[in-house]
């Protein structure tokens, strides 16, 4: 590349990446403002325009975050988050790896049609079991527990089955080969070889399902009913649509719910974008 | 190892030790007692009079403590049917009186008589407002009674009256009165773009009431949609958001911090100078700006209309049938409701400046001393004790009744359809719903 | 046993936490769901049948449906193609070899890993129409910005922009493919003098085909169940005026506010015959521009 080119691209880049961030540095910057700040009032306030330097508050509110941390109990749905998300990846990642590991190197008898049957469901639209999974959970007792949202995590996922198998099909076959003549079975090749090797793709599904489970807004919505085992996503949702919450303290809960998932990106990201070149999307 | 790794073990280490903690706020801790799980809608300043009647409740008690808990307004109904259906449901709960019926048709409340003593049910069904008491009820019994109701208004800014040359204590005559006068008020900038709002019309509901008899009729049992009156009530309304401009209304109310419950709420701002809100806000007022100068009036009726008209609505307490601890529920609902001790409801009422279940209440020494301190209060006890105030019809489709009735008016106050287009299509969604619940099966008996 | 038929066997094993969950959670409520639809069910009561009610209420009488409907695939089809769009141009962006070019990744990822509710707290504050962003920034060209998230001209268009803000998320699928395309065809190209764009038509775009063929078939699907960023920013209502009535609350609303899960189970039903079809219609396109092999 040429010097010019190179910082023609720098320009294009360091454009581009103005409104991805604004968003986020508006957040953070009404976090700290109050509410005489961030209501601008009389004459003209309609048409005021944009500038910099209002991003940066003065007086800086830092009292928003220990108020948002009171209207909602913030450490609670935090450790309820935590917690689940421990779950959520530990199950589904070790299943979906057993899968995998069951379609991509073993060749059983209609190993094919149920790879395609698992494939498929990927396109099953979630509401069309929610209503008999909701009374399923019901009749096993289980509503108001978190188990409706843990157990089928142990059944693993059709998205990192899939993702992990072209994984594993890509591992040489002669390791594994010579670890059978040594009368090594399966499950120990499996432990012992192949999960090993699979750092990466094991760490990007685990990312995966951590974002999920983070993320997740209708499992919580359903399942859960006391708010002392709520998550932080369907939380803030109240705090969302509490008509008497205040824009400063919702953009301090949105900030620290926010934080730890870009901080975990923030150190994951080489494994994760590593793991997804590995196993790839196709 | 890394420093980061080290850095970062520490940290997950400090941030375990303090999530592990992490306890739900609670207000004191009794030991032994039966738990009532209370989930209410109040949120924010609101959330503190729920602990402060709670708290009064706990330390009068040595069987129960009644723990409260936040849902969020519109989404509680959802969150009740699945926890309801789901089979953990709380103890009890105070809903919004629309959202009644519905719940009560699936069989999943607990009918409250059947936890009245002979004394009460007698009191109850002898000394209570009849509106009141009817906004709880389906097929002849009650599965909620109020904690808390509201009644809606005009606030008045007397400041900007005076500032206009209006006289703030000769309220309006007629609704065509009120109209001229919030275009009086009304400011715009150089640009056109609303700056203060001079009048805030709102609920069809309510002024279908001031305008003839309203969208349902309590003595036919029929439903009244796009009746001439309910077209007149809402043409005037449409007629006057017509008369600020449909697009800058919608854009300045929007900018507003309309759900504010302290100073920040736009009438106590002075954004707006006459809005249409619950006597709630008068409580508000007191705390948050206690020397405003403001009236309050009742819907002025068109020329030959019904004066003080009124729409109950507010919180319920109803009894999830599948609640585990009925009989403490029932305590605290009695405790609020002032089914017992009216006095002591009384100050209830008054922290958070609701409109009680009973003449006993309202008439109470605490009650009263509170309407003489803040008078503007009087306007809605005269709606009250008036002929004109309404319970929601009794219906199993209620939810979705209120639902099409607020498209309804939202369509023509943002002046995409017009008042007629927009009840005749009301009417139509209607009877639909109706016929389909009626060849499937569902019992909409009264 | 043989040795096949233990293969057989432990290959079974393997797969079995899926088989057992397939079978449970996926197959049953499948069909369970199916039956349900000809059901007057409320969930408390048991179900009642009555034959094709729920259908014929659905198709020919029910305006809401084809409203519910409309409003998913106009989103669905803007939104849908402009993330694809976005997505790949970022990844073609971002696969320059430059200097720090890992920061910028992490940046244009960071949207899509943004909570989606916590997203849509931050699109509802920054598109307020007086004192937000976006009509502040568009107040400096003198634009006077509109009501985006209570006009409902404007509200499709704010789910829609909240959209293409979080696509960043595809783009590392496609960087990863990007990666995936050998060197040596580029070498080859530029000995035979093709030029930038050309090289782009004729080996980066075919190449990458599949894994666009991928991303468009999961975001079809997903889209048609969008609900989330619906039920926040409406509060579960699908306001103003059903403009974010998306199909998915749409029918999340009659179930759990009406309590009518037959009519529920019926919308879910013609979702998945939807979904079915406009996979199966993607599918059948795929020879025409989705290159596999070498």
């Amino acid at each position: 590349m040429t010097r010019f080119n190179k910082i023609l691209a720098y320009i294009a880049l360091i454009c581009l990446s103005i409104p991805p961030l604004l968003p986020l540095v508006w957040m953070i910057s009404t976090s700290l403002k109050t509410n005489e700040q961030i209501y601008m009032k009389g004459e003209g306030a309609a048409t005021k325009g944009f500038s910099f330097a209002s991003l940066i508050p003065s007086p800086v509110a830092w009292n928003n975050y220990p108020d948002s941390l009171e209207t909602i109990p913030f450490m609670v749905y935090l450790k309820n988050t935590v917690f689940l998300c421990l779950c959520i990846v530990i199950a589904s990642v070790i299943s979906s790896a057993i899968v995998a590991y069951g379609f991509a190197r073993i060749n059983f008898k209609g190993s094919k049609i149920w790879f395609g049957v698992m494939l498929a469901t990927m396109a099953l639209p979630g509401q069309v079991t929610m209503i008999p999974n909701f009374a399923l959970f019901r009749a096993l007792g289980w509503y108001g527990t978190y188990l409706p949202l843990i157990v089928p995590a142990f059944c693993a996922t059709p998205f990192y089955v899939f993702l992990l198998s072209q994984f594993f099909k890509t591992l040489p076959d002669e390791m594994a080969e010579s670890a059978k003549v040594d009368g090594a079975n399966e499950w120990v090749i499996f432990c012992r070889l192949i999960i090993p090797l699979s750092k990466p793709a094991l760490a990007t599904c685990a990312l995966f399902a951590f974002l999920g489970t983070w993320n997740d807004f209708l499992g919580p919505l359903l399942y859960l009913s006391d708010s002392s085992k709520y998550t932080l996503a369907y939380g803030l949702q109240q705090f969302v649509n509490n008509p008497y919450v205040n824009w400063m303290q919702l953009m301090a809960a949105s900030t620290l719910f926010t934080l730890p998932i870009i901080l975990l990106f923030f150190f994951a990201q080489k494994t994760f974008i590593q793991g997804i070149s590995t196993t790839g999307g196709k | 190892m890394k420093v980061s790794q080290v850095i970062l073990g520490i940290l997950a280490l400090a941030v375990g030790y303090g999530l592990s903690t992490a306890k739900m706020p609670s207000t004191e801790d009794y030991k032994g007692r039966e738990k009532i799980k209370f989930w209410h809608r109040w949120g924010g300043e609101w959330e503190k009079v729920v602990f402060k009647i709670a708290k009064e409740f706990n330390e009068s008690q040595t069987q129960y403590e009644v723990v409260p808990m936040f849902v969020t307004g519109s989404g509680s109904e959802t969150k009740f049917i699945l926890s309801a259906t789901g089979g953990d449901p709380c103890d009890v709960m105070s809903i919004w009186n629309g959202g009644l019926a519905p719940l009560a048709a699936a069989d999943l409340l607990t009918p409250l008589e059947t936890l009245m003593t002979p004394e009460e049910l007698e009191y109850f069904q002898t000394k209570t407002y009849p509106s009141v008491r009817q906004s709880g009820q389906f097929r002849g019994k009650t599965y909620g009674i109020t904690i808390g109701a509201d009644l809606f208004g005009y606030y008045v800014n007397a400041d900007h009256l005076r500032e206009a040359g209006i006289d703030p204590d000769t309220p309006p005559k007629t609704f065509a009165d009120l109209v001229a006068m919030g275009k009086k008020l009304e400011k715009k900038d150089a640009n056109g773009n609303l700056h203060r709002m001079g009048l805030n019309a709102a609920s069809l509901q309510t002024h279908g009431y001031a305008f003839g008899a309203g969208f349902w009729d309590d003595k036919t049992k029929q439903l009244r949609l796009n009746t001439p009156d309910m077209i007149a009530a809402l043409t005037a309304m449409a007629e006057q958001r017509k008369g600020v401009g449909f697009q800058n209304a919608q854009r300045f109310w929007a900018s507003q911090n309309t759900g504010s419950s302290t100073g920040a709420w736009p009438f106590i701002d002075g954004a707006v100078s006459i809005t249409y809100d619950g006597q709630w806000r008068v409580e508000e007022i007191r705390k948050y700006k206690p020397d405003m100068d403001y009236r309050v009036w009742p819907i002025p009726p068109p020329e030959g209309g019904n004066p003080l008209p009124g729409s109950i609505g507010g919180n319920f307490m109803i009894i999830p049938a599948a609640a585990k601890n009925k009989k403490g529920a029932f305590e605290w609902l009695k405790f609020w409701s002032g089914l017992t001790n009216p006095n002591r409801a009384a100050k209830f009422e008054n922290w958070g400046g609701w409109i009680p279940l009973s003449p006993d209440v309202a008439h109470s020494p605490t009650y009263e001393a509170y309407v003489k301190q803040n008078p503007r209060f009087q306007t809605f006890i005269d709606i009250l004790d008036g002929p004109n105030v309404h319970a929601y019809p009794p219906v199993a489709y209620l939810g979705f009744l209120i639902d099409e009735l607020q498209r309804a008016e939202d369509a023509a106050l943002r002046g995409s359809k017009t008042p007629k287009e927009a009840l005749d299509q009301l009417q139509k969604n209607v009877q639909k719903e109706l016929a389909k619940r009626k060849e499937m099966g569902f019992d909409d008996s009264l | 046993m043989s040795p096949k038929a233990r293969e057989n066997l432990t290959g079974y094993l393997f797969i079995s936490p899926w088989l057992i969950g397939f079978l449970v959670f996926t197959l049953w409520p499948f069909l369970r769901s199916f039956y349900l639809s000809f059901c007057n069910y409320n969930i408390v009561q048991p179900p009642k049948f009555i034959g094709l009610a729920n259908y014929q209420m659905m198709l020919f009488n029910d305006e809401l449906f084809y409203k519910s409907l409309w409003v998913t695939l106009r989103y669905a089809l803007v939104a849908v193609p402009l993330t694809l769009f976005v997505g790949v141009a970022l990844a073609l962006l971002l696969n320059l070899n430059v200097k720090g070019i890992a920061v910028f990744r992490t940046i244009f990822y960071l949207p899509s890993i943004v909570p989606t509710v916590a997203m849509t707290s931050i699109f509802m504050w920054i598109l307020n129409p007086q004192v937000g962003m976006v009509n502040r920034i568009l107040a400096l060209a003198g634009v006077t910005g509109p009501a985006w998230l209570s006009d409902p001209v404007w509200t499709p268009w704010t789910l829609i922009f909240m959209a293409v803000w979080a696509a960043g998320g595809s783009m590392v699928i496609y960087l990863a493919g990007l990666k995936d395309i050998p060197q040596y065809l580029y070498e080859a190209a530029t000995l035979d003098g093709a030029g930038a764009f050309r090289k782009m038509r004729m080996i980066t775009l075919p190449m990458l085909s599949p894994v666009i063929f991928f991303n468009l078939v999961m975001s079809v699907i997903g889209t048609f169940q969008y609900f989330t960023q619906a039920f926040v920013i409406s509060n579960g209502s699908g306001g103003p005026e059903d403009s974010t009535l998306f199909y998915a609350l749409y029918m999340f609303k009659r179930c759990w506010k009406y309590m009518d899960m037959g009519y529920g189970s019926a919308m879910a039903w013609v979702l998945f015959i939807i979904v079915m079809i406009s996979t199966g219609l993607i599918f059948r396109t795929q020879k025409r521009w989705v290159h596999y092999g070498r």
